[in-house]
């Protein structure tokens, strides 16, 4: 009966110890009752095994225990799901300088061949360490501000205080929101009229101590950006007049946004500084100078390449799912399925 | 597609919990300890394991609806609980609302489900 003992006292352990007699009383005494009737059906007493076999049966202490105890949680079952997206929304924020941080010195660092590698490692090392205590001390601070407003939701009436009305209007994404086309179309044409009046020479800068001189290539830029430009600001007049997404629209939207992005990246490979002088500039600091611009350019490259396929794939996905809604509208005409929750708010 | 063996068990968990309180209620109208209230409701068929029977007698006494003695049977000392007299009221409005469910589900199964209500009157 050694094990039986020990069963109880490993039960007890986990119990509160306000009623842990009393419950350890009642489950020897069930125990007790459950060896004699089985040494009874035996005829002789139970071996250790068995007595063994029999315990594993009724679970590991702790589980026995805790079927006793009330239902405890940090964060309950109504607040989980806010707690859940404010973690994630905190934690990108929190984690994310981290992250562009260390991308870039990998990027641009030196990488162990002719800077200093020792160095790099350590920078490395505490971009690493600065995330890791950024992510935990913002996911701390968010399950603390949510125990304390788990403990008196109840009380402020957090969860009572809402009004149907309040909610917001069904999502349509195929409709083009007029006042975001308005600021596109007014910042267009400020940047049309700022881009021709600055940008369209080589001599970018030409003061009595400064001069700044653009290769001839940047004209194709300058050409390029202006078409594109005007493009936008015509493509948004008629997203004014007409405000829904199309297959059509999609697709030109793409394509325009493509064409910007290319011509960006090439900008950035392009070397278009020719030169750079000036009273105070001795002339191999100016060629040092423009070299270097160039060079930084050049490497700049790769975040215009990752912020272009951004740019593709979010055209790319609205094309995709405007052809799904195309798809399902045919289906659930022939009657197979009902049309999405969007399609039937876009119609009102 | 059936469900998986997890899933059926889980409905099953769920379906018996309120079940097994009633059942408790109503064999308590006769005096018992927990171990021999384990086997009556074994014998019946309810199948209920220690750890989920003894935590439910001691919120059911908590609630008032049962009344807990210890005393000496057989040289051991065992805890005896029957109803109280607010657990006997309760247990009444329980069966009733066990009637108006079964009452409900039988009138749905007639209406809806001719193979379910073939298999539950041939498990009766």
């Amino acid at each position: 009966m050694d094990l039986v003992e020990r069963y109880l006292q490993a039960v007890s352990h986990w119990l509160p110890t306000r009623q842990a007699h009393d419950i350890i009383a009642e489950l020897s005494e069930d125990i007790h009752s459950q060896v004699e009737e089985r040494e009874a059906s035996l005829g002789r007493p139970m071996t250790d095994a068995e007595v063994e076999a029999m315990l594993l049966e009724r679970g590991r202490p702790m589980l026995v225990a805790s079927r006793y105890l009330p239902q405890e949680y940090l964060i309950g079952p109504e607040l989980y799901p806010v707690y859940r997206f404010v973690l994630k929304i905190v934690l990108l924020c929190s984690g994310a300088p981290a992250v562009l941080a260390l991308v870039s010195l990998i990027v641009f660092g030196p990488g162990g061949q002719d800077g200093a590698p020792r160095a790099w490692l350590s920078h490395i090392g505490q971009l690493w360490g600065t995330f890791v205590s950024a992510v935990f001390m913002a996911a701390a601070i968010v399950t603390l501000v949510f125990v304390v407003l788990d403990r008196v939701k109840d009380r402020a009436g957090i969860l009572d205080a809402w009004r149907p009305g309040a909610l917001p209007p069904v999502r349509d994404p195929n409709r083009i929101s007029r006042v975001g086309t308005s600021f596109e179309i007014a910042f267009g044409v400020m940047f049309l009229v700022w881009w021709s009046t600055y940008m369209g020479s080589l001599r970018l800068v030409d003061v009595r101590e400064l001069s700044v001189t653009l290769a001839p290539q940047w004209l194709w830029f300058y050409w390029g950006f202006v078409a594109i430009t005007v493009a936008n600001i015509v493509f948004s007049c008629y997203n004014l007049v007409r405000p829904r997404w199309t297959m059509t629209r999609a697709a030109l939207r793409l394509v325009s946004d493509a064409g910007g992005s290319a011509l960006f990246c090439w900008l950035m490979v392009l070397h278009p500084v020719a030169s750079i002088a000036g009273v105070h500039i001795p002339p191999d600091k100016g060629i040092a100078l423009v070299a270097s611009i160039n060079e930084w350019m050049a490497r700049l490259m790769p975040y215009a390449v990752l912020v272009g396929v951004a740019i593709a794939l979010g055209n790319g996905y609205r094309m995709f799912r405007l052809n799904s809604e195309r798809m399902r509208r045919l289906v659930g005409s022939s009657g197979q399925t009902p049309p999405a929750l969007h399609a039937a708010g876009s119609r009102k | 597609m059936a469900p998986s063996p997890d899933t059926l068990d889980n409905l099953r968990l769920e379906l018996r919990r309120g079940c097994l309180v009633v059942a408790v209620l109503a064999a308590l109208r006769t005096e018992q300890y927990g171990y021999t209230l384990r086997k009556t409701l074994n014998e019946h068929g309810l199948t209920i394991d220690e750890s989920t029977l003894y935590p439910l007698l001691r919120r059911l006494e908590s609630q008032g609806l049962l009344t807990s003695q210890w005393r000496e049977e057989d040289k051991r000392n065992k805890r005896f609980y029957r109803l109280s007299p607010d657990g006997e009221a309760t247990l009444e409005q329980l069966l009733g609302e066990w009637d108006g469910i079964d009452r409900s589900i039988r009138a749905v199964l007639k209406e809806h489900g001719h193979g379910s209500r073939r298999t539950l009157s041939a498990s009766r």
